[in-house]
């Protein structure tokens, strides 16, 4: 059984210039011991994905329809003290900025205890100090006895995100969300923290549900991803299966995207901006954006098709393609100028 | 072309990464590993060593055995208010000696009938106005009262006044501007009433609670606190609004953490530096408000006198007989000054961000 089903989520943001649906008909599933990516660029609601699901949505937000269970229990209809028993203890989370995550004036240890005796009321001072040090140590903080009592900005990034990993990890939960926990680091300490959460999850066979944009991190990290845009999954599948047959425009982007050492064209990147959550269009939501937009693109918005087993694409590219034959699709028929003029003839391109 | 080979390099890269993660240590492994390389190595190291010369064989092992045991013996309420101010009185010698003085402030004014040469009351009227001599060391005031044990004496109502309705209002403020910051439901609520208060002139509002409820030193505190409480209130909601968006907070209610809990916990330390800073204005505020309120006849009631009415009194005096407003004068700065540097010194010392 999988740990995690959210399914067709949608959360919206009632501002006063109109309805801002963050999150439109997301459905994600995370099984059990298993390192789930969710890419996607700034803003296309992998962040409020995560938030609904640990019932964080500020106000004016809120889930309008939709359902997440974890572990059997529905999450949306749970009261407010099983949830905060739930919180912390079954699902945590590590955020973004390690630097603003940790409160100022307490010293890390007491932040890490505070959060093993908010849920486990009947261990001693002695003994839940004992094992915070125990955890600085299982994730790597050196003189871990020592850094017990620093206070936050005494640390370096690195060790901040170590010290929010160990107080997500303080009470073994299920459930582990990391939301772009390394973004804020640099390159070495990225990879250190990503092995880190690899070793952890191994060890404790817990999920994870990893919120990116650097598809680096997807590759090295996770073993099935979705790829996320303006609040609708564009494309989900095993990691190997994506890499491998990258279907969907806006994917392939972002793989292109990335710098190369070898090439020394111009570095390829995605035209225009994420669309305005307020003015969505009417069709496909890449459409703008997308070299190989149609007609058809404009006016309607395709469904998640399956290409091969476990990857799905919603893309009319193989909707269409479903119904002659074959699966390979424009993405694979010969890279970024070959085939665009074409389509932009036909379909005209935003920007 | 371009996206196969992009693909390709991809896929490459995935295949090389679990190689060269292996070959570089990762965090994990750089003290864990690094701790066994040199625990083998140990053995093959010391002989040698020891050959050389009869370096004492350092045991690693137990130098950090021994670390954690005394990290873990370590007091953890090393931030207890005692320890803090021990540690202010050996870093902030200024802070100490205000520390000093307010003491030995209290312990005057606790025993002023031991110390007082007169009585504050006693009119006589064949020494009045005298500068200071020996036999009145401040001098005496219109009616021939010796300033000194008047000093002494309002002392008691001024500094009452100056703490228990500062304390007070500072407590009301500190809980209406958390909730009002925190709990958005009553921010409007909150606000339009500190709004309400904001918008009277404080010593006119203060001047109808004491009409209303009769002029006493008791009464005193409450109109104070009333008028006192929303500037705090403000101050703390301002600073919890920015506080509240901040990431620890955020993570905070991630682990599921209580609403009260955050705002005890997480908020209100983080607003402790200004709230020290302001605790210290607001008492010269205090003993300045009720010096208004005597001099419009509901505070202090003669016989009783307080530090504020003797400045009043003396106004028109002030040329001739300048020690009149001078010593009373002087008895507030010196507090107020100490107040100040003792709270500056408070607030370097929880700064986390000063401590060594």
């Amino acid at each position: 059984m999988s740990l995690l089903e959210i399914k067709n989520l949608e959360t919206s943001f009632f501002t006063h210039e109109g309805v801002v649906r963050a999150v439109d008909d997301v459905t994600i599933v995370i099984d059990e011991n298993e390192r789930v990516g969710i890419v996607g660029e700034s803003g296309c609601g992998k962040s409020m994905t995560a938030m609904s699901l640990m019932g964080l949505i500020k106000k004016p937000g809120r889930v309008v329809s939709g359902s997440i269970t974890f572990n059997g229990k529905d999450m949306l209809a749970v009261s407010q003290r099983e949830k905060s028993k739930i919180l912390g203890n079954e699902i945590s989370m590590i955020f973004q900025e390690p630097m603003t995550s940790l409160n100022p004036v307490i010293t890390v240890g007491k932040q890490v205890k505070e959060a093993i005796t908010f849920h486990q009321k009947d261990i001693s001072a002695e003994e839940a100090k004992r094992r915070v040090i125990q955890l600085f140590e299982e994730v790597g903080i050196p003189d871990a006895a020592k850094r017990y009592s620093a206070y936050p900005h005494q640390l370096s990034g690195g060790l901040r995100q170590r010290v929010m990993i160990a107080m997500a990890m303080a009470c073994r939960p299920k459930l582990l969300i990391a939301d772009e926990p390394t973004t804020a680091l640099d390159v070495t300490i990225e990879a250190q923290i990503l092995q880190l959460m690899k070793k952890l999850q191994d060890e404790t066979g817990m999920s994870v549900m990893m919120i990116t944009h650097n598809l680096g991190v997807v590759a090295q990290f996770c073993t099935r991803m979705y790829v996320m845009y303006a609040g609708r999954i564009m494309e989900s599948g095993t990691v190997s299966e994506v890499f491998k047959n990258i279907a969907h425009p806006y994917t392939d982007g972002l793989m292109r995207s990335i710098p190369k050492l070898e090439s020394r064209e111009r570095l390829y990147n995605i035209k225009g901006l994420v669309p305005n959550m307020l003015d969505l269009p009417k069709g496909c939501r890449f459409c703008q954006r997308c070299e190989y937009s149609k007609a058809r693109c404009f006016e309607e918005e395709p469904e998640l098709t399956e290409t091969a087993p476990g990857h799905f694409v919603r893309c009319f590219l193989y909707t269409d393609r479903a119904d002659q034959e074959g699966k390979s699709a424009c993405p694979e028929n010969g890279g970024s100028a070959a085939c665009s003029p074409n389509t932009q003839a036909e379909g005209g391109t935003g920007r | 072309m371009e996206a196969n080979r992009t693909k390709k390099e991809l896929q490459e890269r995935g295949k090389n990464k679990p190689d060269r993660e292996n070959a570089v240590p990762n965090g994990i492994s750089i003290t864990e590993a690094g701790r066994k390389a040199a625990e083998q190595k140990e053995p093959q190291r010391t002989p040698r060593r020891l050959a050389d010369a009869a370096v004492p064989v350092f045991d690693r092992k137990a130098a950090i055995k021994a670390m954690e045991e005394a990290a873990l013996s370590r007091r953890e309420e090393n931030d207890s208010f005692l320890s803090v101010c021990k540690r202010m009185f050996r870093n902030n010698k200024v802070a100490a000696a205000s520390g000093v003085i307010l003491v030995i402030y209290v312990l005057m004014i606790l025993f002023a009938d031991v110390i007082a040469p007169y009585d504050p009351a006693v009119v006589n009227l064949m020494e009045r106005l005298q500068p200071p001599s020996m036999a009145h060391i401040c001098g005496t005031d219109e009616l021939g009262r010796d300033i000194f044990s008047r000093i002494l004496y309002g002392g008691r109502v001024s500094l009452l006044v100056g703490l228990v309705p500062t304390s007070i209002s500072m407590v009301i403020g500190i809980i209406m501007g958390l909730l009002s910051g925190y709990i958005r439901g009553l921010d409007a609520l909150i606000m339009r009433l500190a709004d309400i208060v904001l918008a009277f002139p404080s010593i006119v509002l203060a001047m109808v609670v004491m009409y209303t409820l009769g002029a006493s030193t008791f009464n005193i505190f409450i109109a104070l606190s009333i008028i006192g409480w929303a500037g705090t209130a403000r101050i703390v909601r301002s600073q919890t609004l920015s506080l509240r968006e901040m990431g620890f907070v955020e993570a905070a209610r991630s682990m599921g953490v209580s609403r009260t809990k955050i705002m005890a916990r997480h908020i209100l330390p983080n607003c402790l530096p200004s709230l020290i800073v302001l605790f210290t204005l607001n008492i010269p505020d205090a003993i300045l408000s009720e010096s208004n309120l005597s001099f419009l006849g509901v505070g202090a009631q003669p016989p009783d006198t307080s530090w504020g009415l003797m400045v009043s009194q003396a106004k028109g005096f002030a040329i001739s007989s300048p020690w009149m407003m001078l010593f009373p004068s002087l008895a507030i700065l010196i507090m107020v000054l100490s107040l100040n540097f003792l709270g500056d010194g408070l607030r370097d010392e929880i700064d986390p961000h000063l401590k060594k």
